[in-house]
């Protein structure tokens, strides 16, 4: 069953791997924010989605972490794209187009009825 | 300051796995503490407080929505899992019956919500425990004035007799509170809280440094080196918790001081202290009349009781009252245990108010929960059909109780959880409230400022309470003679009543929901009094309010000069400073500021109506401040009538004074002020009508009022100014106007007072309008809590009118079926059904509205006339749903309902 939890997470998956890849490492708060920023603050980032997408991302092998220090000096677990990671994003880049394609065309049928 | 999510992570590592930490939780609070100290370098209060609120928030959902979800998460928790039935129904009741869930859950937690504020005030204020080893065992000897009642504390004398001969008290010791300039190598002075205290102290307190040695008797002696034990916090956070601290230096005023040890986290012991220094005081140095005052405890020796003290020790004051019988003749020491020593304020008058606050608070819960029990009947009753079936297929009585228990039971820790959540913040304002009013900032050592484990264990058991009578008082009613009801017929039939009682709750309680604006208006005004205040004659926004003190020795260069001459030159010279700097139009000192708390007395005005003694037009209660020549132009406050202080004011004997608009019209009847003469009665001698050893003081001139709430009756909103003398009023507020936010200049404030003199304490610094007495946050306060007790009636009344209606509605079935059937017109009908219910509506609202206009003393009649009609016309919309309801039963459904 696909429910609007597990769309989200893939999205939210694919939004994560991007900035990682444009960014390199970062930690979490960081990659919140410049999702936010990148969104154009349409998208209000829960930091309670974040790090379990973090975590799943990890378990799948798409990222690795390891605790560092930040700018500041304060301990924080900073996130960096595997290899792995950077086909994944292909691949997910290639299945959101192809998806998007398809609903794009329900729109044009509904367009073309009217 | 511990960091957000702190407490947070040692909560969620007691219930989670080393790996779902390490993964999920200890990530998401570090990026939060990461990002609250961004914030906090910048300086955005309201960042850091939604920083705060959205990581905990983030926390909650992850752990909820994912957390026990992700399968790769060891939670160690199946909270779903094992539930019984009962608790999985209560549960969809919950979601299923929205309106009752809303209604009982606010009015619950409402009711749950103040018996925790009460119990945890009655517990951490009125009666707190010392967290030392046996604390209940640490006395203290206070003295009392027989003549007069007062209690004052002993003094150095006092202290080294006692200590020589008492046996009933091991190890007295014996400490002065004094606040000096901290200063750690290049830092801002800062004045803080220090204990001279005796080294038997730490045998008393039985707690043992964490690092290094107490102070020793040694210490104590005249000539050793100065040393100084330091508390946890501060060597956290002054000297970044270093190992080798022993042995390096602070300043406490100009005087170096040598760290000998650390204190134990959470020890601040007298009261708020975070530095000891040994008392070296030698009575042999004093004489008896000028020996300074100490205070004075102990620990009671092994086997003696304080009753077993007393009479030691008032033998001892006995003896010293015949040897010096001009100082102690009316003094008799008493002892007492440590913390009421302190809290001297407090009565046993205020203690029994306490007590019975929290009586009241149970009541509260009592009475609230009376009232859910009334919508859980009604609930029962629509169900009467699944309780028939239950028992017909053999559940006992006891069986469908516990059901209707667990119910409640579900409903009331929902509302249990609202209510802590609440709490925590309530408690959190009372807190800063006592502690500012009681304890001037500084929070005593044995007062947290969260909510105890004992509290909490108190609302378990009013949650429980709670769900017993919501639950076992509808269960009884639903389940009497249920088997006579199983044989007779099915529901509809009205087997089910409202007894008398229920009618009498009906009653009181629209009653109640009438009266209940009108504390809450007139507590409405009150607050509009004190909000106007802030803004009475002045712009708060643009001025900076500091208050100013110095060390009062250990300074040296001080021979020669006294303490007043050199705190004038500060205090001048500072202001000078402040006068250069680019943004500041203007700074003043005073003794007070508008808006703070002022002092009062009773005055006479002029000789001839102070002679014939008339007492009620010519005494009166006034404020007072003293401020200096500048004031009234510095806070833009023009001279009305008469004229300005000026340096001539100054003379000795000049005696002149200025007073407000608001002591011209309620001392004076309007008259003009100027000419006439003041004079303070003798404190001491309130009901006597004469005084005559104070001096006349003569008015000059009138301003208008500062700071002062145009209207009320309370005649201490007159207020006379009388010209402040350079250092004449120690500690001493300043008023800096600037242009723009004037709290930015706080720290440039700062370091132009270290600037002038190291000595200088600088303390309270903040912008005018929050300098508001503490009397406004108090009504604040109350008002909210009026408010929402208002609201949480208001709600139950209304529900319980429409539970009551609905509930004869429905037990009615069958004979709104036979009337239509046979006829009867739907007006007619419903006016059967309803003109019971109706009238005890009506004759609520009429008592209670009669009630209130006699509480109002027909001040509100308008207010109260329109509200009635607003509950009226509220009440019959509640009574809409369940009409309707009655009038679409078709006669044939109806009578088929069995």
């Amino acid at each position: 069953m696909t429910d609007r939890r597990d769309v989200l997470y893939g999205s939210l998956g694919l939004m994560i791997l991007k900035t990682l890849e444009a960014l390199g490492p970062l930690h979490g708060y960081r990659i919140a924010r410049r999702i936010e920023q990148i969104s154009g603050n349409q998208l209000a980032m829960n930091q309670g989605t974040l790090y379990p997408a973090l975590l799943k991302l990890e378990q799948a092998g798409w990222i690795s972490a390891r605790w560092s220090e930040s700018e500041s000096g304060r301990k924080v677990r900073r996130y960096a794209l595997t290899a792995a990671g950077r086909r994944q994003i292909r691949v997910q880049a290639a299945e959101w187009q192809q998806a998007t394609g398809i609903v794009e065309r329900f729109f044009r049928i509904q367009e073309d009825a009217s | 300051m511990r960091p957000p999510g702190t407490r947070l992570r040692a909560v969620a590592a007691r219930l989670f796995a080393a790996n779902t930490m390490e993964y999920l939780i200890d990530p998401a609070i570090a990026d939060l503490q990461a990002e609250y100290e961004d914030a906090s370098r910048n300086g955005r209060t309201w960042r850091k407080r939604w920083i705060c609120l959205r990581g905990h928030l983030a926390f909650f959902t992850m752990i909820v929505a994912h957390g026990l979800a992700a399968k790769t998460i060891d939670v160690g928790l199946a909270p779903w899992r094992g539930l019984s039935l009962d608790v999985r129904l209560g549960l969809r009741l919950l979601v299923k019956h929205r309106g009752l869930t809303v209604v009982g859950t606010v009015a619950m937690a409402f009711a749950i919500w103040s018996g925790i504020v009460a119990f945890e005030f009655y517990t951490q204020i009125m009666r707190p425990r010392l967290p030392l080893g046996d604390g209940a065992r640490i006395v203290a000897i206070v003295m009392v004035d027989t003549a007069n009642l007062d209690e004052r504390a002993p003094t150095l004398h006092d202290f080294v007799a006692w200590r020589d001969s008492l046996t009933s008290v091991q190890d007295l010791a014996a400490y002065r509170d004094r606040t000096w300039n901290v200063i750690v190598g290049t830092a801002v002075p800062e004045p803080v809280a220090v204990a001279e205290i005796s080294a038997a102290t730490f045998r008393v307190v039985q707690e043992r440094p964490v690092l290094g040695r107490p102070l020793v008797e040694a210490d104590e002696t005249p000539g050793a080196p100065w040393v100084v034990l330091i508390g946890h916090d501060v060597w956290q956070s002054r000297f970044e918790s270093d190992p080798n601290v022993i042995g390096r230096q602070l300043r406490l005023g100009n005087v170096p001081h040598t760290i000998v040890g650390v204190m134990p986290e959470g020890f601040r012991f007298p009261l708020a202290h975070g530095f000891w220094v040994p008392l070296r005081l030698n009575p042999a140095n004093y004489p008896r009349q000028q020996s300074p005052v100490v205070r004075v405890f102990g620990r009671l020796s092994p086997g003696a009781t304080l009753e077993a003290a007393q009479p030691e020790l008032t033998v001892l004051g006995a003896t010293a009252a015949a040897a010096f019988p001009d100082t102690h003749q009316h003094l008799e020491p008493r002892i007492v245990p440590y913390i009421d020593s302190i809290f001297r304020g407090f009565s046993a008058d205020s203690a029994t108010e306490v007590f019975s606050g929290n009586l009241l608070s149970v009541l509260l819960v009592l009475l609230v929960c009376g009232n859910v029990a009334l919508l859980m009947f009604a609930r029962a009753a629509t169900r009467e059909n699944e309780i028939l079936v239950r028992t017909a297929l053999g559940a006992g009585r006891g069986r469908i109780m516990s059901q209707l228990f667990v119910e409640a039971l579900v409903l009331a820790m929902v509302a249990a959880l609202v209510a802590v959540t609440f709490a925590q913040l309530a408690w959190h304002s009372l807190f800063a409230m006592v502690t500012e009013n009681m304890f001037e900032n500084r929070v005593p050592f044995w007062m947290q400022s969260s909510i105890s484990p004992r509290t909490l264990v108190y609302a378990a058991l009013l949650t429980l309470v709670a769900a017993a009578i919501a639950g076992f008082l509808p269960g009884l009613k639903v389940t009497r003679g249920i088997g006579t009801r199983l044989r007779q017929s099915g529901p509809g039939a009205g087997g089910l009543r409202f007894g008398g009682i229920w009618t009498v709750l009906i009653v009181m309680q629209v009653a109640v929901m009438a009266i209940v604006p009108t504390p809450v208006i007139a507590i409405y005004r009150d607050v509009g009094k004190w909000a106007r205040a802030a803004n009475a004659g002045l712009a708060p926004e643009q001025y900076l309010a500091v208050t100013m003190a110095m060390d009062g020795e250990k300074v040296p260069g001080a021979a020669g000069s006294t303490f007043t001459g050199r705190f004038a030159a500060a205090t001048r010279e500072l202001e000078r400073r402040l006068e250069a700097e680019p943004g500041v139009t203007g700074v003043t000192v005073a003794s007070l500021l508008p808006l703070m708390d002022h002092p009062w007395r009773m005055i006479d005005i002029d000789e001839e109506s102070a002679a014939r003694g008339e007492r009620n037009s010519s005494q009166r209660l006034v404020s007072s401040a003293r401020v200096a020549l500048d004031f009234f132009d510095v806070l833009d406050t023009p001279i009305l009538s008469g004229r300005a202080f000026h340096s001539g004011d100054l003379q000795p004997g000049a005696r002149t004074v200025i007073v407000n608009q608001s002591f011209a019209q309620l001392v004076l009847g309007g008259n003009n002020p100027i000419g006439r003469r003041v004079r303070y009665r003798d404190p001491t001698r309130l009901n006597a009508t004469r005084s005559v050893n104070e001096p006349w003081h003569e008015v000059v001139g009138l301003v208008g009022d500062l700071g002062i709430a145009a209207d009320g009756r309370d005649s201490r909103r007159a207020r006379i100014y009388h010209p402040l003398v350079p250092g004449g009023s120690h500690p001493v507020r300043m008023a800096v106007h600037t242009m723009g936010n004037p709290l930015l200049f706080a720290s440039r404030l700062r370091s132009l007072a270290r600037d002038v003199e190291p000595a200088l304490q600088i303390s309270e610094i903040a912008r005018f309008d929050q300098v508001a007495a503490a009397g406004a946050r108090t009504m604040t306060l109350l008002f909210w809590l009026f408010l929402a007790l208002a609201f949480v009636v208001v709600l139950l009344s209304l529900t319980g009118i429409y539970s009551v209606l609905s509930f004869t509605a429905s037990q009615r079935t069958r004979e709104v079926g036979i009337r239509v059937a046979l006829g009867g017109r739907p007006r007619h009908v419903v006016a059967v059904l309803f003109r019971g219910s109706m009238t005890q509506i009506v004759l609520g609202i009429l008592i209670g509205l009669v009630i209130a206009d006699r509480l109002s003393e027909g001040d509100m009649v308008r207010v109260i006339a329109v509200y009635g009609c607003v509950v009226v016309a509220v009440s019959a919309l509640a009574t809409l749903g369940p009409v309707r309801r009655a009038l679409r039963i078709q006669p044939i459904d109806a009578l088929r309902a069995d």
